[in-house]
């Protein structure tokens, strides 16, 4: 008796208490996520940092360090430039045009009537399609022989093109199908946005002589600042990271046209064999979103209104 | 402090700290038996013994469907006449993926014996990481004289062996006969230089219901365009690499090369420019005088158009000389334990071998790119029957090839770009496009210099 | 400033009649006040009024001018949400001016309107303020303020005080009172609360279910009931009703039931015979019901005997709750004097001020 009070005086004092237990429950429940976030995301990342110092190729034992020559040829590389311009293109071509037509889907769903439950769920459905599935049929119908949207095209009488073999449409297509991909997540987080507007200010605006151009105006869109915001921002990071598309459809051509930064970093990982390279490649990408973001932050926390 | 006793012991009593009973039960002898146990059934399933004299060896390939199969039924049979060896075919995806599952197990130290590897996938890079056997001891003279040397081009890196050509491949022309008649050409007799191309691919070329678009196209090639200008550079009588180690993309034939090309599209206007992707199907349906595609693409193309046409093919022409790429993959071997070596080399050589050679082309449609395989007598009743796999067979004295390099990749990409610029705009400068081209592969050329 | 008239004004949702053949008229300048439980239908007939529902069949008449299809923002009315509804986004001066700048006044009518407006409300100090900066009073305020500033012909409000403490709402009340005095406005108030009724209106205009139950002065609907639902409805507390019959004895008439055994007065109380030997309702106030003073024997007309439950101090005054037969009253009285529980105590009736009903319509018979 006397030993096993001995023995438990040592353990006792930690092990015995409540707040050892709901310590050990507290990570315990916590565990799984930490350590799969920690080991595929923030191990990675560190690792991938060090290596945009050396230049290896994933396979050779030997390892060089080169210092920051990865950023400074990447900073003066003509086809990063170009990789990061057509990259912007996406983003202007993309993302004023899913935010609007998101906004106008979002007003017309925005009523009940019968099967607009229907809708939604049509007009979502595409964002959460497979990329590739996707890619490789909107490929088929952008041939410029055989497929369909050409055949509409001489159906109407107006002139064929080119899609996504042209360097100069490819693109262009490209940007068409993301929006029609993405028109539906902005489409639902604007409805949310919507909702939450207090009906009775389009009361009010009734009784003070607001049309519909002034109720959307005075009313609708200033409250729907937060929301914006969040989808702009949202967007894009997202659009910045853009690859399943371009890989499946134009794998970066014809002639680079649509050679976005993402794809530029994986042909210099996995074609060229440039690790350290690419690394460096993703490290600027994040410090540039990083900035665009935070850019918007500030601006946002002037200029929007939280209720 | 006696009142604390007291609590403690009310409390242990209680079975308050339910663990530390636990803990005490388990470190007593019953647990420590059980826990005993417990490691020595763990410890069975980690450790395999080898059984006595038998050695197993990993394959990894990259055949897809039914040529997957018949590595599988070859190793089935190989495994017969070598009892002692047990051979795990698996298949890892495409070359691309092979060449990633590759990467993977060198960091993982978890390698295949014997792996297949595309000729434009990663050796340079493999072959770096010191894990692939040189195989320069294991081809005799013989295989030099039974193999065109052309072929080991690709599977050669600073002059060494790495690979061994197993499953091989080359452009070739497919042609629709019937199209030629109704035009006047005669299908025995194919174009066999440029300016023959130019003339028929001309000839081919129909509006054939006047509505200003072109319904018939003389020529196109499929969409793996690198390999062709290869070709195409090859037969003006250029080089990608010269023998200084250097690009030699910026040649004189190399322009003229391009400029052919550049004349197809813009000056004759016999190939329909960036519609490389839908070529094949152009082809198949019949809307297609001449084809240049894969020699791998014959079974395919064949089933595809049955009796619609009578489908033939035909060597690639010569501007200064005959000459074709070759593509597919090759056999290599990593190192490891000394007996599991000699097994995956003794599967290679069995793959590889003349009758190997013969049976893999013959059920893959895969070229039979030995002398020796050609001439057993079985291939010979082969050809009599399909004689489009006999053509291209014989086309193989005609491959050439450069060593591969780290630049590879670089020089692959960029003439596809290239080719895509030059197809879209007529106007586009190809001295200067391929002097900048140039200047960029030997920048890849020189940073890899240092290792 | 107009008048309203509503003629024959219904709504319905689906199945649901919210308003029902309602007919009204709201003279110029008057304040009048809907009054009624949820769901009766006045908050529903004032955005009939605004032009924020569509009528099912009727008409209105603002200024003499029928505007059943003219759209809301054209019937020049004002409103006053319950909830305010302020634009979160604009200051008060923005929230106040936007009635006359979708309108297209010019600016310096509209500041000085403003300006005015807001010295009026005691705002003058705050117009560059948003909402989510302002007490729930002020907010009020401000809304008025949006709606004084457009001179409206018709004010329409609608429980604008309910989400304000008590306090408050005693203070916005005196204020609101005082605005109608100086605007000189038509004003059509929607509440529940009698209080408020009773203290702002010219006149109340009863409703339950969709129906107008009563319209008069403050002190008529209180005083002279027409119908047990608005008798039982003002008042706090609420008028006693209890079920008596009506009987005549030695040529008086009489009001007996369990317990109860009352006299009518002679005067006053014109009834007509077909009423006696019925089953009625009868209307006490518990303010004329007080604990008797004299002894029991005396007045016996009009007295009760009743056993004391219990006792509610109201500070000067107490609430009694007591039992007559089965029937449960109250009574009140000088919280000094009032009685002990489970007593049996005498309680004095003031006759005079008592109603008779028809169980069966409602009605009151006088």
């Amino acid at each position: 008796m006397a030993r096993t009070e001995g023995k438990a005086l040592e353990l006792s004092s930690f092990v015995r208490p409540r707040a050892f237990w709901n310590f050990v429950a507290g990570y315990g429940f916590v565990l799984p996520a930490l350590v799969l976030i920690v080991a595929f995301i923030f191990v990675p990342a560190i690792y991938g940092f060090l290596i945009s110092f050396t230049r290896w190729d994933m396979m050779s034992p030997t390892r060089t360090f080169v210092g920051l020559s990865n950023y400074y040829s990447l900073l003066q590389s003509t086809e990063f430039r170009h990789s990061l311009f057509v990259t912007l293109y996406y983003l202007v071509g993309t993302i004023p045009f899913t935010m609007a037509l998101g906004l106008t889907l979002a007003v017309a769903v925005n009523r009940k009537f019968r099967g607009v439950t229907f809708f939604r769920l049509v007009y979502y459905s595409p964002v959460v399609t497979s990329t590739v599935a996707m890619g490789v049929v909107w490929l088929w119908m952008y041939d410029p022989i055989n497929g369909i949207l050409n055949y509409f095209l001489l159906q109407l009488g107006l002139p064929p093109q080119r899609w996504v073999s042209s360097p100069g449409t490819a693109m262009p297509s490209l940007i068409i199908m993301d929006i029609w991909k993405h028109v539906g997540y902005d489409m639902i987080i604007f409805l949310a946005g919507l909702q939450s507007i207090p009906h009775h200010l389009y009361e009010a605006m009734d009784v003070d002589g607001g049309g519909r151009w002034a109720k959307f105006r005075l009313v609708t869109w200033p409250l729907l600042a937060p929301t914006t915001f969040f989808i702009l921002v949202i967007s894009i990071i997202n659009r910045f990271k853009i690859f399943a598309t371009v890989h499946t459809m134009t794998r970066g051509g014809p002639a680079n046209a649509t050679e976005v930064i993402v794809y530029f970093l994986y042909k210099q990982a996995f074609q060229y064999f440039k690790i350290g390279y690419a690394f460096a490649i993703a490290y600027i990408l994040f410090v540039i979103i990083f900035a665009l973001t935070l850019a918007q932050w500030r601006i946002g926390k002037q200029r929007i209104h939280y209720q | 402090m006696r009142v604390q006793r007291r609590k403690e012991r009310a409390y242990a009593e209680k079975g308050g700290d339910k663990m530390n009973s636990f803990l005490r039960l388990v470190l007593k002898t019953p647990g420590r038996i059980t826990l005993l146990l417990l490691g020595m059934i763990l410890l069975q399933f980690s450790l395999q013994p080898p059984a006595y004299g038998q050695v197993t060896i990993d394959f990894w390939h990259a055949m897809e469907g039914p040529k997957g199969h018949v590595l599988t039924e070859m190793a089935k049979d190989f495994m017969k006449e070598y009892p002692n060896i047990k051979v795990n075919v698996s298949l890892q995806g495409g070359y691309t993926d092979i060449v990633r599952k590759v990467q993977a197990g060198i960091a993982a130290d978890a390698l295949p014996d014997l792996v297949m590897l595309g000729q434009r996938h990663g050796i340079p890079q493999i072959s770096e990481s010191g894990r692939l056997l040189v195989l320069d001891e294991y081809v005799t003279a013989e295989d030099r004289k039974d193999i065109s040397p052309g072929l080991f081009g690709r599977y050669t890196y600073k002059g060494k062996v790495m690979a061994i050509p197993f499953a091989v491949s080359t452009p070739i022309f497919h042609i629709n006969a019937n199209r030629f008649k109704e035009v006047g050409l005669n299908p025995d007799k194919p174009p066999t230089t440029w300016d023959d191309l130019v003339a028929y691919a001309k000839k081919l070329t129909r509006d054939l219901d006047g509505d200003g678009r072109i319904d018939q196209w003389g020529f196109n090639i499929h969409s793996d365009i690198p390999w062709h200008v290869y070709g195409f550079i090859y037969q003006n009588g250029g080089t990608i690499y010269g023998s200084d180690g250097q690009a030699k993309l910026d040649s004189p034939e190399a322009i003229q090369a391009f400029q052919f090309w550049s004349d197809l599209v813009h000056k004759h206007k016999v190939m329909p420019p960036l519609a490389h992707e839908g070529g094949s199907k152009l082809f198949t349906a019949g809307n297609l005088g001449i084809f240049q595609r894969s020699s791998a693409f014959i079974e395919g193309a064949a089933k595809a158009i049955g009796k619609r046409f009578d489908y033939r093919v035909a060597y690639l022409p010569k501007s200064k000389i005959y000459a074709v790429p070759d593509g597919g993959g090759g056999l290599g071997v990593f190192k490891s334990a000394p007996e599991k070596e000699r097994a995956a080399i003794t599967l290679m050589k069995w793959f590889t071998s003349t009758k190997g050679i013969a049976r893999f082309s013959k059920d893959t449609g895969y070229i039979t790119f030995r002398k020796s395989s050609i001439a057993l007598p079985e291939m010979k009743a082969f050809f009599a029957e399909s004689t489009r796999d006999h053509v291209a067979a014989l086309q193989m004295e005609y491959v050439r090839s450069n060593p591969v390099n780290h630049a590879d990749g670089v020089v692959w990409d960029e003439l596809g770009n290239l080719i895509e610029k030059i197809e879209s705009n007529p106007k586009a400068d190809i001295p200067t496009l391929l002097k900048e081209l140039n200047a960029k592969v030997n920048k890849e050329i020189a940073e890899y210099r240092g290792k | 400033m107009a008048r309203v008239l509503l003629k024959g004004v219904t709504k319905t949702f689906g199945k649901t009649i919210a308003v029902n053949h309602v007919d009204l008229e709201v003279p110029d300048k008057r304040f009048i006040v809907l009054l009624g439980p949820s769901g009766c239908g006045k908050t529903t007939l004032l955005r009939l009024v605004a032009g924020l529902e569509e009528l099912s069949s009727g008409e209105i008449y603002i200024d003499n001018r029928q505007v059943n299809h003219v759209p809301a923002k054209d019937r020049n009315i004002a409103m006053v949400f319950q909830s305010y509804a302020l634009y979160p986004h604009m200051n008060v001066y923005q929230n106040m001016a936007i009635g006359l700048r979708l309108r297209k006044f010019n600016k310096r009518e509209i500041v000085e309107r403003v300006r005015s407006a807001a010295e009026m409300l005691g705002l003058t100090g705050l117009l560059d303020r948003k909402p989510a900066a302002l007490s729930g009073g002020e907010r009020q305020r401000v809304a008025m303020g949006r709606a004084i500033v457009r001179k409206p012909d018709v004010f329409l409000f609608d429980e604008p005080l309910s989400n304000l403490d008590a306090k408050l709402r005693v203070r916005m009340r005196a204020e609101i009172k005082q605005l109608h005095g100086r605007l000189e406005a038509t004003i059509i108030y929607v509440t529940h609360d009698q209080v408020e009724a009773m203290t702002l209106a010219d006149e109340i205009v009863v409703m339950n279910k969709g129906t107008l139950m009563q319209r008069g002065t403050p002190l008529e609907v209180f005083r002279k009931p027409q119908n047990l639902f608005v008798a039982g409805f003002l008042g706090s507390p609420a008028m006693n009703l209890l079920n008596i019959r009506l009987v005549k004895m030695d040529g008086l008439l009489r009001i007996r039931g369990e317990g109860i055994d009352l006299a009518l007065p002679e005067k006053g109380f014109p009834i007509p015979d077909r009423w006696i030997g019925r089953e009625l309702v009868l209307g006490a106030r518990p303010e004329n019901i007080h604990p008797s003073l004299e002894k029991v024997s005396q007045q016996v007309d009009r007295q009760l005997e009743g056993l004391v439950d219990f006792c509610e101090p109201l500070g000067s005054e107490t609430v009694i709750h007591f039992r007559v037969g089965g029937q449960e009253l109250l009574a009140m009285c000088d919280s000094d004097s009032a009685p002990v529980m489970n007593r049996r105590i005498g309680f004095s009736i003031e006759m005079e001020k008592i109603h008779l009903f028809d169980p069966a319509s409602g009605s009151a018979l006088f």
